[in-house]
This record gives structure tokens, C-alpha cells and sequence, in this order.
């Protein structure tokens, strides 16, 4: 993968970058300024956004990089020497930076899990004072077994 | 809990707010804390300065500027124990924390308390910006305060569950603050622990932009380590101690995640990964990977200078930032080291300033 086609890739990260950080701060001023107890205020999927800056960071910060450095090489002979022809740098770099992106990712994924299997479920039947099985429905309409009065 | 008997029937507070200023050899800081409370829009019913057994004076400066001195028969070793000796004699609906090196804009009470006006609110804390900005440290945290307080904490207060209500200046419903126990020195950050409590008892949490505050913040790298070695121990203890808890709690596991993830893996990118490459690879342009991220965190960063017209100090303060981040990372690593692998945790408390 050559220069050219990593800059192209980088400059579609920019502008998604540039599309979602500007709403999301928008989003954010709105919120700020809705009055306590009115509700929130309707902003676009924060999370939505959120997720697309993420990408966006990754993106814009390596297309950042890319350009600066060759730009660099350019007005500066020696740094020419330190760049690799085919960029297999940079390609570790994007690499490495969408793997970070991954193991977020993961992580968050991992989380969602784990809390499913975690959480606290209501038993298929419970249990009576007198040991018998109940259906959790005989508790929600007021069973005999609930405590609750009847009617 | 730490002390289950904190005192106090829950029908029989007034109405105001008590400060407790936990202190330990404040002498030099603590009539600039008690000032800026008298000064406030909203006046506080009480000012309560705890000297922890402090021997440079405090007790006598903070007695002199105005407000009630309490002492402990000894020292209480940390924080929180500080703040559970004065709790007991809170007879406010509301008591606020406030570290005795923090002086708040005068209307910050004022701000802080129209989010306690909800109901199911038990805790709101306000906006941290360092009083001094001079050294390399101050300026790295003066940085890392923007991005935190006019990005990250907005977007977790929209999502109802503000990270932590900062310890350096929060307020809280008295009532559910001694129904929770008051404040648990059994992690190195009572205010995390604190604030999880709040979310799993049910309560809510709020962060309110607009009350100020100003804490003196670690000017050199003696007193930063401590801090950061002190906050980054106490976010693992936290984590290893309610992380089943949290789990139910489904934006407070998000936010968890994504900070534990932070502390984890992009510290172990910075201060592991990077460096190795570089050496392998034998390849110095990889170094820009420590800058990459800049354009963006940028972005918050100058929006919160900018609104606060501090451009150039946020500018000129950005290298502090990147070194502080680094410093950070590595610390993290150590404190999920310590506690997680070798099972060495932090148990003595070390002030930070």
C-alpha cells in the first residue's frame, strides 16, 4: 500500500472527523443550556457520534501525521532519509492506531457480556413460604404466596 | 461502611449548607479556602475546618478567618476520615466537601446547588481549574482539566453518570450521605467509591459547568507523584471492589470501560508499545504516534480556553499535557501492576500538594 492510497483513506477519516466533532459539541452546548427537569434536550445519537469521531480520530490524527512528516521531507533533505519508500511505517502505524480502536471495542463488547450474564434474573418459578413452587406470576397479580391481599 | 454511626435524623436538618474542609498542615492555603466561602452569593450555614492534628498552625489561621475549628484526638491517616469525624455535626440539608487548598468563583455554591434542587439528586460537583499555571506540571493539568471538564464530563453528565463527583469540591443531600456511611477510606479515592455508592443506592449524580473552582495542583514532579500514584491505586481499588456492582449499572459500566480501557491499553500503547517499536523497528518517525491524537483532543481543549479566554496560556501549556499524560500512563500501569498482578496494594494515604 503506497503513500498515495494511505493519504486517500486518511483524508475520508478527516472529513468524517471534521462532520461528527462539530455536532457533538453542538449536542453538548445544548445540553448545557437546557434548563434542569425540562428533560433532555432531542440531539442527534450521541453515541452514534461519538463512535464516528472515535473512527474519526484515528483517521484524521494519521492523516495528520502523514502529511506533516512528507511535507517535512520535502523541505528538509535529511528527514527524506529517514522515511521508508513504501510507507511500511505508516502502515504499522494505521495498523496499530485501528487495533487500539479494536481492543476498545472489545473491551466495551466484553463489558455488555459479562453484565449479562451478571445480572440478577428472575427465577422461572420462586419459591413460597411453604416451600411450594410459585409461577412469578401469581407474585405479580397478588398470589397467595406474595403477601400481598388479594383482589 | 467505615462508620455507621455518623448521627444526624434525617427529618431533623435545616435548610443551607455546611462546608467540611478536611485539613492537614494547611496553614499557608486554608484563610484563601475559608475567604472565598464567605464570599460566595450563597452564604454556607457552617464552615467546618477539621484539623486533622495538624502541627504548622492551620487550626489557628482557619479559626482566625472565620470559621469552626474541630480537632480529632488523633490524626485520622486520610480524607475520608477526616470528613466522617465532622459529619455528625452537620445539621444541614446539604453538606459540601472542599479541599483546603481550593478557593471557589463566588457564585459557585450558588450554581452547585440548583442541581440539588431535583429530588433523585444526591451529589453534584462543579468545574476544576488549577489557581496556579507556572510549572511544567501545572500546566500539563491545567490541560488535562479542559479536556476533561469541557468534553468528557458534559458527555457523561448528558448520559446521567458523571464519572466522580470530584472530592476537591462537591455537595451532596446529607441525609443519603450518612445512609451510604459518609465517605469510606477503604480505597485510596473516596470520592469514586462515594460516587459508585450513590449510583447503586439508586441516586443520581450531577456535574454543573458553571460553579468554579480553583485548587492549587502539584507543582513539582516530588508532589504530582504522590498524587497521581494516590488517584491511579484508587481507581483500581474501586474497580476491583464494585466491578460486579457496576456491571448493573448500564452507563456507569460504558464509562468504566472506557476509562479502565484508557488506563490499560493506551497506556500500555504509550509507555510499552511505542517505545518498543521505535527500538525494533529502528524507526524514529514513529514517535509522531505520541502527537497524533492532538488535532482532536485539540479541539475541546482550545473550545473550553477559548470560552474561558485562556488561548495562549492552553496553547503555550500543551507540551506540560503531553508529558503529564505519559507520566500518567505510566503510573496506571504500575498501580494495575501492584494490585492486580503482585498484589501489592496502596494503603497509606500520601497528600498530593
Amino acid at each position: 500500500m503506497g503513500i498515495p492510497v494511505i493519504t486517500a483513506i486518511s483524508v475520508i477519516f478527516y472529513i468524517l472527523m471534521a462532520l461528527t466533532i462539530l455536532p457533538i459539541l453542538r449536542a453538548v452546548q445544548a445540553i448545557r443550556r437546557s434548563p434542569r427537569g425540562a428533560g433532555r434536550p432531542h440531539v442527534f445519537p450521541l453515541p452514534v457520534l461519538a463512535f464516528l469521531m472515535l473512527i474519526g480520530i484515528v483517521g484524521g490524527a494519521w492523516v495528520v501525521a502523514t502529511l506533516a512528516v512528507y511535507r517535512l521531507a520535502e523541505v528538509v533533505p535529511n528527514v527524506r532519509g529517514l522515511l521508508p519508500a513504501d510507507g511500511a511505517e505508516f502502515v504499522l502505524l494505521g495498523i496499530g492506531a485501528v487495533s487500539m480502536v479494536g481492543t476498545l471495542i472489545l473491551v466495551l463488547s466484553a463489558v455488555e457480556v459479562l453484565s449479562w450474564f451478571c445480572a440478577e434474573r428472575e427465577p422461572k418459578h420462586a419459591r413460597g413460604p411453604d416451600g411450594q413452587k410459585v409461577r412469578p406470576t401469581d407474585l405479580i397479580q397478588g398470589g397467595v404466596h406474595s403477601g400481598r391481599p388479594h383482589g | 461502611m467505615d462508620n455507621p454511626n455518623l448521627g444526624g435524623e434525617p427529618g431533623s436538618l435545616s435548610p443551607g449548607i455546611t462546608v467540611l474542609i478536611p485539613a492537614y498542615n494547611e496553614a499557608e492555603s486554608i484563610s484563601d479556602t475559608v475567604n472565598s466561602l464567605l464570599a460566595q452569593t450563597v452564604q454556607p450555614a457552617a464552615i467546618i475546618v477539621v484539623d486533622d492534628c495538624s502541627t504548622d498552625g492551620t487550626a489557628e489561621v482557619a479559626r482566625a478567618a472565620g470559621a469552626t475549628v474541630v480537632r480529632p484526638p488523633k490524626n485520622t491517616g486520610s480524607k475520608a476520615g477526616a470528613q466522617n469525624f465532622a459529619l455528625p455535626l452537620v445539621e444541614t440539608v446539604w453538606t459540601m466537601a472542599i479541599d483546603a487548598d481550593t478557593t471557589l468563583a463566588f457564585d459557585a455554591v450558588e450554581k452547585l446547588m440548583v442541581a440539588l434542587d431535583e429530588k433523585e439528586v444526591a451529589a453534584a460537583s462543579g468545574f476544576v481549574v488549577p489557581r496556579y499555571v507556572r510549572t511544567v506540571w501545572e500546566r500539563g493539568r491545567y490541560v488535562e482539566y479542559l479536556f476533561a471538564f469541557s468534553f468528557l464530563k458534559p458527555v457523561q453528565d448528558f448520559f446521567g453518570k458523571p464519572l466522580i463527583a470530584s472530592g476537591c469540591f462537591s455537595a451532596y443531600r446529607t441525609d443519603a450521605l450518612r445512609a451510604l456511611g459518609g465517605w469510606s477510606n477503604r480505597t485510596m479515592t473516596e470520592d469514586i467509591d462515594l460516587t459508585w455508592r450513590f449510583y447503586f443506592a439508586g441516586w443520581q449524580v450531577r456535574f454543573v459547568p458553571d460553579a468554579v473552582s480553583y485548587p492549587i495542583e502539584p507543582h513539582d514532579f516530588k508532589f504530582m507523584r504522590k498524587q497521581l500514584r494516590r488517584w491511579s491505586h484508587g481507581f483500581v481499588q474501586n474497580v476491583r471492589l464494585h466491578w460486579r456492582r457496576v456491571l448493573a449499572v448500564p452507563t456507569l459500566r460504558m464509562i468504566v470501560a472506557v476509562a479502565a480501557w484508557d488506563a490499560m491499553v493506551a497506556s500500555l500503547a504509550l509507555v510499552v508499545l511505542l517505545p518498543l517499536m521505535i527500538v525494533l523497528f529502528s524507526a524514529p518517525i514513529l514517535m509522531v504516534a505520541y502527537v497524533a491524537d492532538l488535532p482532536v483532543v485539540l479541539a475541546p481543549i482550545l473550545l473550553g480556553a477559548i470560552r474561558r479566554r485562556e488561548t495562549a496560556r492552553a496553547l503555550a501549556s500543551i507540551p506540560g499535557f503531553l508529558v503529564l499524560r505519559a507520566v500518567n500512563a505510566f503510573f496506571l500501569l504500575e498501580a494495575i501492576w501492584s494490585e492486580l498482578i503482585v498484589g501489592r496494594p496502596l494503603r497509606l494515604y500520601e497528600k498530593g500538594h
